[in-house]
């Protein structure tokens, strides 16, 4: 038979365990704490309103005469049509560069002073489906902001689509991450 | 006393010290955990608070684009509502503040540069510690999401969109 100096051992080392266990329950507690509600409403927000805001913007293009394209249906489609093949046209010439190389200038340049100034990582891409034979070409390099993407905690705008006449679609999406 | 009594009784000692110290820890442990808790309940309040602001804002018929006069334009606010709204805040102050509470929205135009931010809910809460006086000591929440600025006064009448910030600062 244990002892009754055995046994007050045996329950002071119980009551250590215990005291143990609850901070080691606390801690994991702390440590599993996953993403509040705000930020995936932020990320998820943020994605869709920027992606809209993005296509809908009407960008100056100035080349003897100024015009005011949307950066959606104006540039994204005139650069998917200078990508059809064949002469390499396009219909707006805001600057000297392509403009495809025009429209991811832009798309950079609004995304690093809205996103990228709230620190959020981001990646851009804007993908050219042709008709038919439903081949897929990027229209431009993706935009990666503050690193890209690379954590778990990401979420996107949706497929953005446009039509670009006669080509295909234009398939625009935002990554937003934090 | 004997030497054995002598040992038995330090050694009581030892262990209800280290027992004691154990039972301290936990104590301090816990408080530290039910501030923390009570920390974090506190923000989770406040992003709630600057979700149901940042989506009443975006909502306003005050400040949304509208299409025909009756559908209205996601994530668009119209810029000649805009640089009137800060009046109609003014003048219906306790109605909005019923709708928008303590916060400060802003505009800010971003594309093209140039343009001036539009403040255009300005209740800013400040705290009043024991001795009376004002000191902004209050819990605040930024909120920040994209829009497109409406332009209907063009050369041509075509509307123009432009890319903009919204801001919604909350206060606890």
């Amino acid at each position: 038979m244990i002892s009754k100096r055995a046994q007050v051992e045996l329950v002071g080392l119980v009551i250590i365990v215990i005291l143990i266990t609850l901070g080691m329950l606390f801690l994991v507690l702390f440590a599993l704490q996953g993403d509040s509600e705000k930020d995936v409403f932020t990320r998820k927000g943020l994605a869709y309103s920027t992606m809209g805001a993005l296509v809908k913007t009407n960008i100056q293009c100035e080349n003897g005469v100024v015009s005011y394209p949307q950066l959606g249906n104006g540039l994204l489609d005139d650069c998917a049509q200078a990508l059809r093949g064949g002469v390499d046209f396009c219909y707006y010439k805001c600057g000297p560069e392509h403009c495809c190389d025009f429209s991811q200038k832009q798309i950079k340049t609004l995304l690093e002073e809205s996103l990228g100034l709230w620190g959020k990582h981001y990646v851009f891409t804007s993908t050219l489906v042709r008709f038919g034979g439903g081949s897929t070409n990027e229209l431009f390099s993706p935009i990666i902001g503050n690193g890209g993407c690379t954590g778990k905690n990401k979420d996107s705008s949706g497929v953005f689509p446009i039509t670009a006449e006669g080509t295909g679609l234009i398939e625009n999406v935002l990554y937003v991450c934090d | 006393m004997t030497k054995r009594g002598q040992i038995h009784i330090s050694e009581t000692v030892a262990v209800l010290f280290i027992f004691f110290i154990l039972v301290v820890f936990g104590i301090v442990f816990y408080a530290r955990f039910q501030q923390t808790s009570l920390q974090h309940k506190e923000n989770e309040f406040l992003a709630t608070k600057a979700i149901e602001t940042t989506t009443k804002v975006l909502f306003l018929p005050e400040l949304a684009c509208t299409k025909s006069g009756a559908e209205t334009e996601d994530n668009c606010f119209d810029l000649a509502k805009l640089r009137h709204v800060n009046n109609l805040f003014t003048q219906e102050r306790l109605y909005y503040f019923s709708l928008l509470s303590y916060a400060t929205i802003t505009v800010q135009q971003v594309y093209p540069p140039g343009g001036e931010p539009f403040v255009i809910y300005n209740e800013k809460k400040i705290a009043v510690p024991g001795d009376g006086t004002p000191s902004p000591t209050v819990n605040k929440e930024p909120t920040y999401f994209v829009v497109v600025l409406r332009d209907d006064l063009t050369e041509n009448s075509v509307p123009r969109y432009y890319f903009g910030i919204l801001t919604v600062e909350v206060y606890s």
